[in-house]
């Protein structure tokens, strides 16, 4: 499989798709750091499923219904809820290399009460856009090891 | 892999509401040749600690759902048979406040994320490196002197 060959949004359902352009395959290059994930394997044990997998499938998993938390604690405007959200979007995120993900997250925690709809709603575009393209290189790389 | 320094348990309690970090956390405990107790939040480990105290050390991160990391630690503080287990809280937030609180309410290493395998081995090996299996330092001392503020939620 090309590296810049992208699979299904499914990723239960994997398949080939169509190349990437240069740019677009530069912003999904970006998205992660793939030396980051990979270093886990270092606590790989013989004998069990492949970790970065595991690591993988959870993280794509949880992420999205964190994005899910952050969107319905935004149209409660629940402050509470949506910083909870997160704040555990940014751990995971960081700690797998998706460094911007992680970041926009922190955003989200740090944004100020005050008239926050619109600089919430922003933030949350940026983030579902940004997880996107982590996605699709967990993807590559899941399909990769399996 | 770490000496042995308690030939009784080899067990560490893990309670993080992060499937990917508990996940991850265990893989590396694993690896380091200990067996691992999985608990999905703050509440569930209140509960195991309530029946069972034949752990190694326990790692807990510090913002869970219902009970947190500190209101775990704090609980732990007045029970006897826990009062022994080393703990480390892992958490995100870098603030200092809130470290200092850690170590007062008596954390006994305090992990930064994102941490990486080496940096969770070390900080294993700093928990566990007591060889009688108690706390030491300034841990133990703001353990004893500190009560919990507020008694952990009960189902």
């Amino acid at each position: 499989m090309p590296a810049n060959a992208i699979v299904s949004e499914s990723y239960r359902d994997q398949e080939p798709g169509p190349l990437l352009s240069e740019a677009a395959f530069r912003a999904l290059t970006q998205a992660l750091d793939m030396a980051v994930l990979t270093s886990f394997a270092e606590a790989q044990l013989d004998g069990v499923p492949d970790l970065i997998v595991e690591l993988i499938d959870l993280y794509l998993e949880d992420a999205p219904r964190r994005l899910a938390a952050i969107e319905e604690a935004l149209a409660r405007k629940d402050e509470r809820a949506l910083k909870r959200a997160a704040h555990c979007l940014r751990g995971s995120s960081a700690n797998l290399g998706a460094l911007q993900v992680a970041l926009i997250c922190e955003e989200l925690e740090r944004i100020e009460c005050n008239d926050w709809f619109p600089g919430v709603q922003a933030l949350l575009s940026c983030l579902e856009e940004e997880f996107g393209r982590v996605r699709q290189v967990l993807l590559i790389e899941r399909q990769r090891r399996s | 892999m770490l000496p042995t320094t308690n030939q009784v348990s080899r067990r560490i309690l893990v309670a993080d509401d992060d499937p990917v970090i508990r996940h991850l956390v265990a893989a590396i405990v694993k690896k380091e040749g200990y067996t691992t107790v999985l608990a999905i939040d703050g509440r569930e480990a209140y509960r195991i600690l309530q029946a069972d105290a034949d752990f190694k050390a326990a790692v807990f991160d510090m913002v869970m759902p219902h009970l947190e990391g500190l209101d775990l630690i704090r609980y732990m503080s007045t029970e006897k048979r826990l009062m022994r287990i080393p703990v480390m809280m892992i958490t995100s937030e870098p603030d200092p406040n809130l470290i200092a609180n850690s170590f007062a309410a008596g954390v006994t290493v305090y992990l930064s994320k994102p941490f990486t395998t080496e940096r969770l081995q070390t900080t294993l090996q700093m928990l566990l490196s007591d060889s009688n299996g108690t706390k030491s330092g300034p841990a133990i001392q703001s353990m004893n002197a500190q009560k919990p503020d507020r008694e952990p939620e009960r189902k």
